[in-house]
């Protein structure tokens, strides 16, 4: 019987031949990847294991990403200490304050993530990685120092489920929408957990790196293991000259097995919006049109991207940001920010009146940067709205695409890009 | 005793992000559920248990989710189901977890569990349930109190 892409991988790199749902493997892993806060901590367990070198010196990737720029003494202090650890490990690739990104977006960005191969990292939207044809994993430091010290670390095969999405992206209809209407399809409620939620259909094979990486991302807030895109010309031509190593093209079998397929035809997909404190209460846009917020909020590893900046900056251009609104813009990596740079849209959304700041989690971590007071209103591209993400718990987080952040943060409210742009 | 909780407990409210950006985890205790339930943390005794609906630890891939709760006495989590990272987080720290699917266990329940069975019986209700059977690997790493601990002790891990 063929096998599911997540299968074959699970095979190649355990040494067999095939593997099923359920078994338990132990699997060769491509890259670790540990940020600031846990690094520390990671490495301290590595070290107890009675380890004094790291695995591969060129596959525990570093990154700070979270307390950066520190805010204070407490972050500076564990900061050093981070850099600390990471030089006495003797790591090749550390993405530190100058040269940074989010974890996520580095990992993938910087080639560490191969197609057909399994990559972990210790924060939750290490899922990521499958936007390249990767199984990402995100595992507790615990996992992360064992691999450290062995390059491998054990997994239960998952059983695969579908998304084979058709149909033609309209204007304004992002990654975000998708991921938000499946939110609200499969509700937030555990019967996706262990599962591979494979997206494949000419709606995914017509959705740019951008989208991928947003779709795979939010797969873990569905509760799955890992979500995964087999590899094509798109992932092809975004890891040429990148890739930090050989890989090949693959794809699940015609005859592998699906615990469950789901169709969607994202023709008729409209932005979408998850209210307050549950992800998967989404609702269209045109149910919340009217609704006042005093927070913006663009960035994150779920929608910060060059993609993302881009509609922002078509919506915003000789446009200003509602004077009831402060907007912020955090881009995701040191690559994205240049690259915004040069192709002028910082200058028009500075223009438009949105705050910059230097990549990091910033406020999603809710820690620094931008994050909520009580009985603030935030209007988020980012990828959780749980009380309290964004900091306090008495505010409120809607999560929507920077399409419909963009076009709202001139209104002053929730509004419809779509006839906002008309 | 025996605390019993909904559905979609997530990692905030488990933990809030604000305390684990620290090294000293000795901290985290203090503040376990403390958005949930506000008097959790001073009423906990050792051996005392939780209880709750599905997909619980759902959120974040921090291990200081389930080192907060072990911190705080909890012998065993038992829930409907769990958000895989917890799940595996909670094996690797050593907090026993237990699966038992649909549930009526009341606040204050008398409960007697088995890691090795995953029976769990309400003695208050007279009801028994069979949780998800651990592999053996899983059951061996708990005993020694968790993955490093497990390793140091063994070299290696042996899946079969």
């Amino acid at each position: 019987m063929g096998m599911t892409i997540t299968e074959k991988i699970m095979a190649k790199q355990s040494g067999r031949d095939s593997v099923k749902p359920g078994e338990l493997v132990w699997v060769d892993i491509e890259s670790v990847m540990t940020m600031d806060y846990l690094g520390k901590t990671c490495f301290d367990k590595f070290k107890s294991l009675g380890k004094t070198e790291v695995f591969n010196k060129d596959k525990v990737i570093c990154v700070s990403d979270h307390l950066i720029p520190p805010p204070n003494q407490k972050f500076a202090n564990m900061l050093n200490e981070w850099r600390e650890v990471v030089k006495e490990n003797d790591i090749t690739h550390f993405y530190d304050l100058g040269r940074q990104g989010i974890a996520h977006q580095i990992m993938v960005e910087q080639g560490h993530v191969l197609p057909g191969t399994v990559s972990i990292g210790t924060d939750s939207h290490a899922n990521t990685y499958g936007a390249v044809g990767a199984v990402g994993n995100a595992v507790g430091v615990t996992d992360a120092a064992v691999a450290m010290a062995t390059g491998k670390a054990w997994f239960r095969v998952p059983d695969s489920v579908k998304f084979h999405i058709t149909g033609e992206w309209q204007p304004w209809i992002m990654g975000k929408d998708l991921s938000l209407h499946i939110m609200g399809m499969m509700h937030w409620n555990g019967h996706l957990i262990y599962k591979t939620l494979e997206y494949t259909g000419p709606a995914i094979a017509s959705l740019d790196m951008a989208g991928r990486m947003t779709l795979c991302n939010m797969t873990v807030d569905l509760g799955a293991k890992n979500g995964i895109i087999a590899p094509d010309k798109t992932t092809a031509a975004y890891l040429d000259g990148v890739a930090k190593g050989e890989w090949e093209m693959i794809a699940s079998d015609d005859d592998a097995k699906y615990e469950a397929v789901y169709e969607i035809d994202v023709t008729n997909l409209g932005p979408t919006v998850a209210k307050p404190d549950k992800l998967d209460d989404t609702v269209p846009v045109e149910e919340l049109v009217g609704t006042k917020f005093n927070k913006a909020f663009v960035g994150t590893c779920t929608n910060g991207r060059l993609e993302d900046i881009e509609i922002m900056a078509k919506i915003l251009k000789d446009k200003q940001v509602h004077r009831d609104v402060n907007m912020m813009l955090v881009p995701a990596s040191q690559t994205v920010y240049l690259e915004a740079l040069r192709k002028g849209y910082l200058e028009t959304l500075i223009m438009a009146g949105v705050a910059i700041d230097t990549p990091s989690c910033a406020a999603c971590a809710g820690i620094h940067t931008g994050v909520a007071g009580d009985g603030d209103i935030v209007l988020s591209a980012g990828n959780r709205n749980m009380k309290g993400r964004m900091g306090s718990k008495n505010a409120q987080i809607y999560l929507t695409s920077p399409a419909v952040v963009a076009a709202s943060a001139v209104k002053g409210e929730i509004t419809d890009p779509r006839t906002f742009a008309a | 005793m025996v605390y019993v909780y909904g559905n979609n407990i997530d990692t905030d409210r488990i933990i809030p992000g604000k305390y684990t950006k620290t090294l000293d985890l000795s901290t985290l205790a203090d503040h376990v559920l403390e958005d949930l339930d506000p008097s959790f943390s001073k009423n906990v005794q050792v051996g005392d248990i939780i209880v709750a609906g599905e997909n619980f630890g759902c959120g974040s891939s921090r291990e200081q989710a389930p080192i907060a709760i072990k911190q705080s006495g909890v012998s065993v989590v038992i829930a409907e189901d769990f958000a895989r990272i917890f799940f595996r987080n909670a094996i690797n720290i050593g907090l026993p977890v237990l699966e038992i699917g649909k549930h009526d266990i009341q606040i204050g329940a008398e409960i007697k569990y088995d890691l090795k069975s995953g029976e769990v019986h309400d003695l208050t209700a007279n009801k028994k349930y069979t949780a998800v059977k651990l592999p053996q690997i899983m059951i061996d790493i708990l005993e020694e109190g968790g993955l490093v601990a497990y390793l140091k002790k063994n070299k290696t891990y042996n899946l079969s």
